[in-house]
């Protein structure tokens, strides 16, 4: 239910309007978004964005709540049924190890009542579930997005193993659990010898897709839109999404991960009018 | 209407100038009323869903039981009397009368 929508504020084109009118009227989740999707238009200036553009927010992945439901449902029964893990020497925890709110939170809240009579011991804090892992436990990481690996391969698991060491635990496995990662990524979790669980494998978004026949050239038309956004955009680390990771999801009411193409997210240098796609991330 | 909760604006303007034109090409409700994509999108889909009006090439018109049903509703539709939603009074904020404050010491009765 999305109320009053406001007229527009500017007389559009008849092409540009018809192209974003058969958007959002194919995607739902754009209705609420028709002042965010026009700022991000105004970022173009050829016809080529344009229709990139269109090809990108077509395919993006926007989680709404009641998907995010299912998708807990679906990785309840992945855990009881697939990998018939048992409460008595289970153990799942969000990856999150402050004290801040995090995306993996998202994850084990959407489990949590999912076991039916299964009583297991879910913990939103990494630190604290540590303290609670014995010998012969499974040890179930859940994070929201999975985008190159990195976070998970290089922090999360090593920081585990660093942990069962100094506990002198035996016979601990580490399985992780995600609502969407993205598919170059398996690779990095193969390598750790460890049970992965995705509801969603995602393809990067220019790099992998079939609709778009010149890559470079698109990615070339995607650097002219980030710099026009803020033009050291295209040098840093965000261009294409962090790690280029061409990123095309998002949960809905959560943020945004910083893997997603910044001219979805990213601010606009000095100009507080613009809003991006999707807020959240400074 | 039982088919909708709430017509906006935009619907009402939509519909009307579906009578008046028959075939109406989307663009001209940007032009006339200044209606958003979003606007537009959003109130066709409500429409065709329903299976009261058809879109092709950016051009929509009414089907057979649009027709039948604009006409069934053609007084709540258009009839200024019809419910506003803008205008209507959430039940949480109506005062029930018999609960209304009453002075009940004496200072009270002096402001």
């Amino acid at each position: 239910m999305e109320g009053v929508l406001p007229r527009s504020s500017e007389k559009i084109d008849k092409v540009t309007f018809l192209q974003l009118f058969s958007m959002i009227k194919d995607k739902d989740w754009l209705t609420i978004k028709n002042d965010q999707l026009w700022d991000l238009w105004q970022l173009t200036s050829c016809v080529e964005q344009r229709d990139l553009l269109e090809i990108l927010i077509r395919d993006f992945n926007y989680i709404t709540s009641r998907e995010i439901d299912s998708m807990g449902r679906t990785i309840a029964n992945e855990i009881i049924d697939n990998w018939n893990l048992d409460p008595s020497n289970t153990l799942i925890s969000a990856v999150c190890t402050d004290s801040n709110p995090d995306g993996s939170q998202v994850i084990v809240q959407s489990i949590k009542n999912k076991f039916n009579n299964k009583k297991f011991d879910i913990s939103n804090n990494l630190d604290s579930a540590l303290k609670r892992l014995k010998n012969s436990m499974t040890l179930v990481l859940a994070d929201d997005f999975i985008g190159t690996g990195d976070t998970m391969c290089t922090k999360i698991l090593p920081k585990v193993y660093a942990k069962i060491k100094e506990m002198n635990l035996v016979g601990v496995n580490v399985n992780v659990i995600a609502f969407a990662a993205m598919n170059f990524a398996k690779e990095k979790l193969d390598n750790e010898k460890i049970e992965y669980f995705s509801c969603m494998w995602l393809n990067k978004g220019i790099s992998d897709n079939s609709k778009i026949c010149d890559i470079e050239h698109a990615k070339n038309l995607m650097k002219e839109m980030e710099a026009s956004l803020s033009p050291n955009l295209p040098n840093s680390k965000f261009h294409l999404g962090y790690n280029q990771s061409e990123t095309l999801f998002c949960n809905e009411g959560y943020n945004i991960p910083n893997n997603v193409f910044p001219i979805f997210w990213y601010r606009k240098n000095n100009d507080t009018n613009y809003k991006p796609m999707f807020d959240g991330r400074v | 209407m039982e088919e909708f909760d709430i017509l906006y604006s935009e619907d009402i303007e939509l519909i009307k100038e579906l009578i008046i034109h028959k075939r109406l090409d989307i663009y001209f409700l940007h032009q006339k009323y200044k209606l958003s994509p979003a606007q537009v999108a959003r109130s066709i889909n409500k429409f065709m869903d329903q299976g009261l009006i058809q879109e092709s090439n950016s051009v929509i018109s009414f089907t057979e039981i649009g027709i039948i049903w604009v006409n069934k509703n053609r007084k709540s539709l258009f009839n200024s009397n019809r419910n506003k939603y803008w205008k209507e009074v959430p039940k949480e904020r109506i005062v029930n009368k018999k609960r209304l404050y009453l002075p009940l010491k004496k200072e009270d009765k002096h402001f």
